[in-house]
């Protein structure tokens, strides 16, 4: 036997680019493979479920979850893959904040797969999978679909976070070794800097009198988006990723998540932007003209929560208004 | 009838509705004692967190006051929680929040009478929408 760690990669309700990304690190996946064995990636390899379950328990050092939690399957598999790793580490955006599928919980689970299977969009008319069905063949099992999108952390304990969509190489150069020598703590690839932080652009400090889709915008690739009118998570999202898209003239989205600390990434939007709206003169403005001014924001819940609805207050739509 | 009887977190500004409150008190204003006043030194000190906390832990509604647009001790403050109160009510009905149960209301220090009567009514808006039931589902 080496005495190489043993590691895994593991998905769940993710759309595989978090696997692709670890391939993002080029040679530097050489190393990795020095200093470890990878015993379980279904994505990669072909791995059985039985196989996993006939290891002992705690037998894996270090497993990467990524993806959030929507199917039954997905929850029991993170589950079984606690009990036999030493560490999970939360790999992405999904599992570690919920994700962009989080924002399936703006809706239920019925109005989705309504949705999915029997508009016109689809197929009207079309079959809505259930858990067990019988085809000619034999019974068929599905796992079923949970109410809600959940990140990892409501379904087992974390050790360590490292949102992305996808973690970028800079991130895993800088965190995968410190993860595999057990250097890192629970937040500590969470970074405490916003993207504004790190962003190249020039911001000058001033009003925005109101906020433009960005179709509708000329943008000048040399200063602030949020300046020019355009709306940027920049201001609420945490900066590992030292700021490519601003860098290449697109708006941040969020989708690192918050910054380290903070539980609510569309809260802190609206602050920010709070404090930045508004056109000069404002005090001689009546409350519909006021009202103009922050209705140009759009959708504050779907870009606010883009990533990280799972994880703020609410969590998901709740059912308080009737009728 | 429900014996229903909501619990309404009031935050106050310092400088205007928390001294309208004052006048309510001095002027024997009558209003239910289901509001819970919390003072801060302006209404924009109020962050959306604030009011998600405040649902999370229970209370059925919020209210938020500040000073008369204009009259803000710090030039702007009012007019920052208006945007932020906007947007929030906006993202309660997303999330399907009934967005009665937040108000953004402008209270002087001279109202008092106003302080006794938005709290009047907003207790009986609340008290009709019925409790915040925030039923976790899996």
């Amino acid at each position: 036997m080496s005495d190489k760690l043993k590691i895994g990669f593991y998905w769940c309700a993710s759309c595989g680019g978090c696997e692709v990304s670890v391939l993002d690190i080029d040679e530097m996946i050489l190393e990795v493979v020095e200093l470890a064995d990878i015993v379980f990636w279904p994505c990669a390899m072909d791995p059985k479920y039985e196989d996993l379950r006939a290891m002992e328990d705690g037998s894996l050092d270090v497993v990467f979850i990524n993806g959030s939690i929507r199917s039954k399957e997905n929850e029991e598999m993170a589950k079984l893959l606690r009990e036999k790793s030493k560490k999970v580490v939360a790999y992405g955006s999904c599992s570690s904040i919920g994700g962009l599928f989080g924002l399936g919980n703006l809706y239920s689970r019925e109005e989705l797969l309504e949705y999915g299977y029997n508009t016109p969009s689809t197929d009207k008319g079309g079959v809505i999978p259930v858990e067990n069905s019988k085809v000619p063949e034999g019974e068929l099992h599905l796992p079923p679909l949970q109410h809600h999108v959940r990140p990892l952390d409501e379904v087992i304990e974390v050790d360590i976070y490292l949102p992305g969509c996808p973690p970028l190489p800079n991130q895993l150069k800088e965190g995968l070794p410190l993860i595999l020598q057990g250097k890192v703590g629970k937040y500590d690839l969470v970074s405490q800097k916003s993207v504004c932080d790190q962003c190249p652009l020039e911001r000058e400090e001033k009003r925005i009198p109101r906020l433009y889709p960005i179709q509708e915008k000329m943008l000048d690739p040399e200063s602030c988006i949020l300046d020019q009118g355009v709306l940027c998570m920049g201001p609420a999202t945490a900066g590992m990723c030292e700021a490519p898209c601003p860098s290449v003239g697109h708006p941040c989205i969020g989708c690192n998540g918050p910054v380290r600390g903070v539980k609510d990434q569309g809260a802190r939007m609206a602050s920010a932007l709070a404090s930045v709206l508004g056109a000069e003169g404002e005090e001689r403005m009546d409350e519909s003209e006021l009202k103009d001014v922050v209705n140009s924001v759009r959708d504050p819940t779907g870009s606010f929560y883009r990533f990280s609805l799972p994880k703020s207050y609410f969590r998901y739509k709740r059912r308080d208004i009737h009728g | 009838m429900t014996s229903f009887e909501p619990k309404i977190i009031v935050f106050l500004c310092n400088w205007c509705s928390y001294g309208g409150g004052d006048l309510a008190g001095v002027n024997r204003e009558q209003y239910p004692p289901n509001v819970l006043g919390i003072k801060v030194m302006c209404s924009s000190r109020i962050t959306p967190e604030h009011i998600m906390e405040s649902f999370m832990d229970g209370a059925d509604g919020v209210l938020v006051t500040g000073c008369h647009p204009g009259d803000c001790h710090y030039i702007d403050g009012n007019y920052k929680t208006f945007r932020k109160m906007d947007m929030v009510s906006r993202m309660f009905e997303d999330l399907g929040i009934n967005p009665g149960r937040l108000r953004l209301e402008w209270i002087s220090s001279a109202e008092g009478n106003k302080f006794a009567r938005v709290m009047r009514e907003m207790t009986q808006l609340v008290r009709e929408l019925g409790p915040l039931e925030l039923k976790e589902e899996v």
